[in-house]
């Protein structure tokens, strides 16, 4: 918010990283970005070129020269931000940069806030909305992977694919009103048929990039991996297995872990979150049933789920409740130490996750003892997999959920679209859902104008404020 | 001079389908209203096209007749081929057009004048305003006549069409005047540029009237009207009053357009002799074979002008182009081989005025009491003009009574789209409605024109109370029908799925009621007789009742969408509010929103050129200094 009650005033920070380095380099932009220069860099002239380079040296109020410079001017209109913008290159390391910047302080200039020069890009219409995200995504960067898709998105890249989607739904918009409005002149108004094909053929855009949001959000937030099962088939000991430390507490009594314990780790580059939950059964203990509630909701928030069995037990429990989750559950069962037939075991196993969710095969399922680490290589593997969040270079990801629900929405809508056009159907219905679809797009691109979405993107930009 | 003595409350300028509404809305609210024209036989006369209606415009007509106007009724009582357009094409679109005799409509009109004692006619030339300032402020307190002598009222309606500094085109001919046999009216726009107001000039043409005897018609292809006819007004009678004719399709060919080509350079649109922009969507025929250069032959309709008439309008073929020119292309065209024009085709350039400088009631920003309606705000059509005529009207007596506006809203109107177009984003070219203009279209239909604005109609007493209680009386029937239709239900016995069967429909599964039932494609209201409901009822109380039942879903969904631009014009803007201080706002911006001074957020956002960023500004500027 207070970005916007600030627009006016000028702004400078170092926009290298800080420490020794070749150069260092600062930059002012705002209004008064030339006049607050001048200050300090009295070669500079009246009125400088854009995207020429000055030299000269750098004053303190003074007068005392602080370092030798380059300024670059970048006239209103024609740089980053769309403000004024001088960018000056100091010798590298701390002092002259940040010497140079209190000066710049005092004559007037304010230091930048987090985002603060993409925040103008987006107000003086340099970037959409998504670009912005993008940049959000760039700063709060956890992985390299998230680091390059959050640069692609800054330069446009996911940006031009939902343009492309915007340009299709207006160009199919149009010959629906033209077959409304001009259908007593003489033209020849597009059939439903071309009409449906124009539907599909935006349907077959939008579908890949709802599909890459499972491994776009991978990518943003890193992966996340819930542990749970039954009490004492030994999630907590897995937990600690992959985490190799001794976080949880393990003991021989059933509901011992009573809330969900979480720990970070860094693996297959990616920050990967591991979550042991409480045991999954009724209790009358409060304690415990809010611990239960809990887990429900972290089985639905989370990207995998490692529900663990015990071999000699399982056969009483009932899994019903995993069946909306089941295609992102892998099935642990632990204590093979204790089995003594393991390969009826499997076929037995196989066949309770037949009866229970329509499972077919081994494939989602990993046999191991915490006891003697076997099948942990095998479990490894399991998150290798799911952390492979392969990107082709060309391809648009969507990584934020307010991305992905509005692209979903406007699928929706498509598709009624495309239902509708199918029959003898009414012109007018059909333009409806593609002005629905249309609008979801706009509002994910920031072109239209939405109170809620843009309030909480710029909160995220003035974080700490 | 007789009038000197008089006073009146209004006085409207002009007597053209925007005038009649105005006078007529005004002497309904009980104001003494002048009407000045310069020639009283032509009230209410159809310059170019023989029609009333047609896309989005019957809707307005329509709507028009609820909010009390007179066209409908006039259009129904002389109508001469009736259609429903785009019938097929959804339930939003369909609109109704009526081609009318020309001479028995200004016939009609003026009997309607004649009855009315509120309204006075004077047969003169308006030369000027009587202006005057109070406080800085800028007042129109009446008219002067030709003849010098001043007429004072509390307010005053300009509805001057293309008269205004109109000059005609024929070829390299240029003569003054609005309309054939018309005067132009000289002075007023220069009175109104002087005192501040952006005036554009703006173009518009019409076809070649023949004779109707001249015609081969056996190598044309009649078309004929429908069947059914849904008068405008719920007041008309539903038997038409007059025989029904036909009109008839030809086509141009090569030939036709080879000579139009060669006679390009005598064509004053394209000498540059004619600077006023012209509709895009109106394009006249020398447009239509330089930009549609591929397209071999354009449609035309020989549309009668009336019964008796020995007028042919030619539809689809305006031209400026010199009569001898129209002549000899007309010639190649099918059935026109030895075709006589009684008066050639012809363009008109005018004068009007930028129309983002009046406000949503019509009253200009820059004149207190001046209120502008029709072709003078940029505006083209019958239809358009007459809405704006009747809103002029109302809100002027409103005004003289000190009460609160009518402002008609996108989601009530056609009308509110079309005011709120015109104030918001101005226009460039001759301005004509169409339904994709109405973002809320689905809930903009014909056949819900009482629901929409009743209510608004009967509380500012724009209509009588005899036909308040007819249209109540529908209203009623329309809720007992869709009431009976939700509660009478249906059970899967023998018989019943044997009727459904019979019908070509799927079997119930269960107790299902008759609404469920009739959202099925395959089913229509008449259908329902199957099960005992009384389908022998008026079709204005069946159809959208239907229309309600079988839409409900992308009915709601319009509503939601309604609901949420209803938000964004629910966040008032105080007209004084300062642009130039507001923070973030680019200096385009600032100047587009200070011209228009919107009334609301859900406007500002209308406005081209103000972007969603922008909106955040002004909503961050409000909240900071409330």
């Amino acid at each position: 918010m207070s970005y916007v009650d600030l627009i006016d005033q000028t702004i400078c920070a170092l926009i290298t990283a800080p420490g020794p380095a070749g150069i260092s380099v600062l930059r002012v932009s705002g209004p008064k970005a030339l006049l607050y220069a001048k200050n300090h860099c009295p070669f500079l002239p009246e009125n400088p070129e854009s995207h020429k380079v000055y030299y000269g040296h750098f004053n303190a109020s003074s007068g005392e020269p602080v370092d030798e410079v380059l300024v670059t001017y970048f006239a209103k209109g024609r740089s980053f931000t769309g403000d004024e913008t001088l960018e000056i290159s100091t010798h590298g390391g701390f002092f002259p940069s940040n010497r140079a910047l209190m000066e710049l302080t005092s004559s007037g200039c304010r230091p930048a806030e987090r985002g603060e020069f993409s925040f103008r890009a987006f107000y003086n219409g340099n970037i959409d909305l998504v670009q912005a995200e993008g940049i959000l995504a760039l700063i709060n960067s956890k992985s390299d992977g998230a680091r390059a898709l959050a640069l692609r998105q800054l330069k446009g890249h996911l940006s031009e694919s939902l343009i492309d989607i915007e340009k299709g739904l207006i160009h199919v918009l149009a010959q629906l009103e033209a077959a409304i409005d001009f259908s007593t002149e003489d033209i020849q108004p597009s059939s439903l048929k071309e009409i449906k094909i124009q539907f599909q053929n935006l349907e077959n855009k939008i579908t890949p990039l709802l599909a890459s949001y499972k491994r776009g959000k991978v990518i943003h937030d890193g992966l996340s991996i819930l542990i749970a099962g039954p009490p004492n088939a030994g999630k907590s000991s897995i937990y600690n297995m992959v985490l190799g430390q001794n976080k949880a507490i393990v003991t021989d009594t059933p509901g011992t872990t009573r809330d969900i314990l979480e720990s970070s780790y860094k693996d297959f580059g990616l920050p990967i979150q591991l979550l042991d939950s409480a045991g999954l059964r009724e209790s009358e203990d409060v304690v415990e049933k809010i611990g239960i509630e809990k887990t429900r909701a972290a089985l639905k928030a989370a990207d995998a789920i490692f529900y663990t069995l015990d071999i000699t037990k399982y056969g009483s429990e009932n899994l019903a409740f995993l069946e909306p989750f089941k295609e992102k559950c892998t099935f642990l069962f632990n204590k093979t130490d204790l089995a003594t037939d393991l390969v009826t075991t499997q076929t037995k196993v196989l066949g309770y996750l037949t009866t229970q969710l329509g499972i077919q095969t081994l494939g989602q399922v990993i046999f191991l003892s915490t006891k003697n680490r076997d099948g942990f290589q095998q479990l490894k593997e399991a998150i290798e997999k799911l952390s492979l969040t392969d990107i082709n270079s060309d391809e648009s990801v969507i990584t934020q959920y307010r991305h992905y629900d509005n692209l979903s929405k406007c699928a929706k809508h498509i598709n009624y679209a495309i239902n509708l056009s199918s029959e003898e159907g009414s012109y007018d219905l059909i333009a409806l859902e593609a002005q629905i679809a249309l609008k979801e797009i706009l509002s994910l691109l920031g072109k239209e104008f939405d109170d809620q979405v843009l309030d909480h993107v710029f909160q995220q930009f003035c974080l700490g404020k | 001079m007789l009038f000197q003595d008089k006073t009146f409350d209004m006085i409207v300028v002009g007597a053209g389908h925007a005038g009649i509404e105005a006078a007529l809305a005004g002497a309904r609210l009980n104001k003494k209203v002048l009407m000045v024209t310069t020639r009283l036989d032509r009230i209410g006369y159809m310059s170019c096209n023989p029609s009333i209606g047609g896309l989005a415009k019957g809707h307005i007509v329509r709507e028009i007749d609820i909010l009390g106007g007179a066209m409908g009724m006039v259009a129904d009582k002389t109508c001469i081929q009736f259609k429903r357009l785009n019938a097929k094409k959804g339930p939003a679109v369909r609109g109704s057009r009526a081609q009318c005799d020309k001479d028995l409509y200004c016939e009609e009109m003026r009997t309607v004048f004649e009855n009315n004692m509120n309204i006075q006619l004077l047969e003169s030339e308006v030369k000027s305003l009587v202006l005057d300032s109070h406080l800085s402020r800028q007042i129109c307190k009446g008219i002067v006549l030709e003849d010098g002598s001043q007429i004072l009222a509390k307010a005053v309606v300009i509805t001057t069409g293309t008269f205004m500094r109109g000059v005609m085109h024929i070829g390299t001919q240029r003569m003054e005047g609005g309309r054939v046999g018309d005067k132009a009216t000289i002075g007023i726009s220069d009175q109104l540029a002087e005192a501040g107001f952006k005036v554009l000039r703006l173009k518009t043409g019409t076809p070649p009237r023949l004779l109707k005897d001249s015609i081969d018609w056996s190598k044309t292809t009649p078309q004929f009207g429908d069947e059914k006819f849904i008068p405008f007004s719920l007041r008309s009678s539903k038997e038409l009053k007059l025989p029904q004719i036909a009109c008839f399709l030809s086509y141009t060919n090569e030939k036709t357009h080879d000579i139009i080509r060669k006679n390009l350079h005598v064509s004053p649109m394209f000498t540059g002799q004619i600077e006023g922009l012209g509709p895009r969507y109106c394009p006249s025929i020398e447009d239509k074979i330089t930009r549609f250069a591929d397209k071999i032959t354009h449609q035309t309709f020989l549309e009668p002008e009336g019964l008796n008439s020995d007028l042919i309008y030619l539809q689809g073929i305006s031209t400026s182009l010199p009569e001898e020119v129209q002549l000899e292309f007309l010639q190649t065209i099918p059935g026109l081989e030895n075709v006589k024009i009684v008066r050639p085709g012809y363009a008109v350039e005018y004068d009007c005025i930028e129309p983002s400088q009046i406000w949503p009631t019509l009253e200009t920003r820059n004149i207190a009491n001046l209120y502008l309606a029709g072709q003078i705000n940029g505006t083209s059509g019958y239809e358009e003009a007459a809405g704006q005529g009747l809103l002029a009207g109302i809100n002027a007596a409103l005004k003289i009574d000190e009460q609160e506006p009518l402002i008609l809203t996108r989601d009530q109107a056609y009308l509110g789209v079309l005011v709120d177009d015109l104030v918001t984003k101005g226009t460039s070219e001759p301005y004509r409605m169409f339904t994709s203009r109405a973002e809320h279209r689905l809930y903009l239909r014909e056949d819900n024109t009482i629901e929409r604005l009743f209510e608004t109609s009967r509380n500012l007493n724009l209509i009588d109370p005899e036909y308040a209680d007819r249209l109540q009386k529908i209203l009623d029937s329309r809720s007992q029908l869709a009431e009976s239709l939700n509660t009478t239900k249906i059970s899967p016995t023998e018989r019943t799925l044997q009727i459904l069967s019979d019908m070509g429909t799927k079997p119930i599964q269960k107790q299902t009621s008759l609404s469920e039932l009739l959202r099925r494609n395959e089913v229509n209201f008449p259908d329902l007789k199957n099960f005992g409901l009384n389908t022998e009822l008026e079709d204005e109380i069946t159809e959208p009742v239907e229309i309600a039942i079988k839409y409900e879903g992308y009915i709601s969904r319009q509503k939601e969408l309604i609901s949420l631009a209803r938000k964004m014009d629910g966040v008032k803007l105080p007209i004084q509010l300062n642009y130039f201080e507001i923070k973030g706002l680019s200096k385009e911006e600032m100047e587009k929103l200070n011209k228009i001074r919107p009334l609301s957020i859900g406007q500002a956002q209308r406005i081209s050129g103000v972007n969603p960023s922008a909106i955040q500004c002004i909503m961050i500027h409000m909240k900071l200094h409330r």
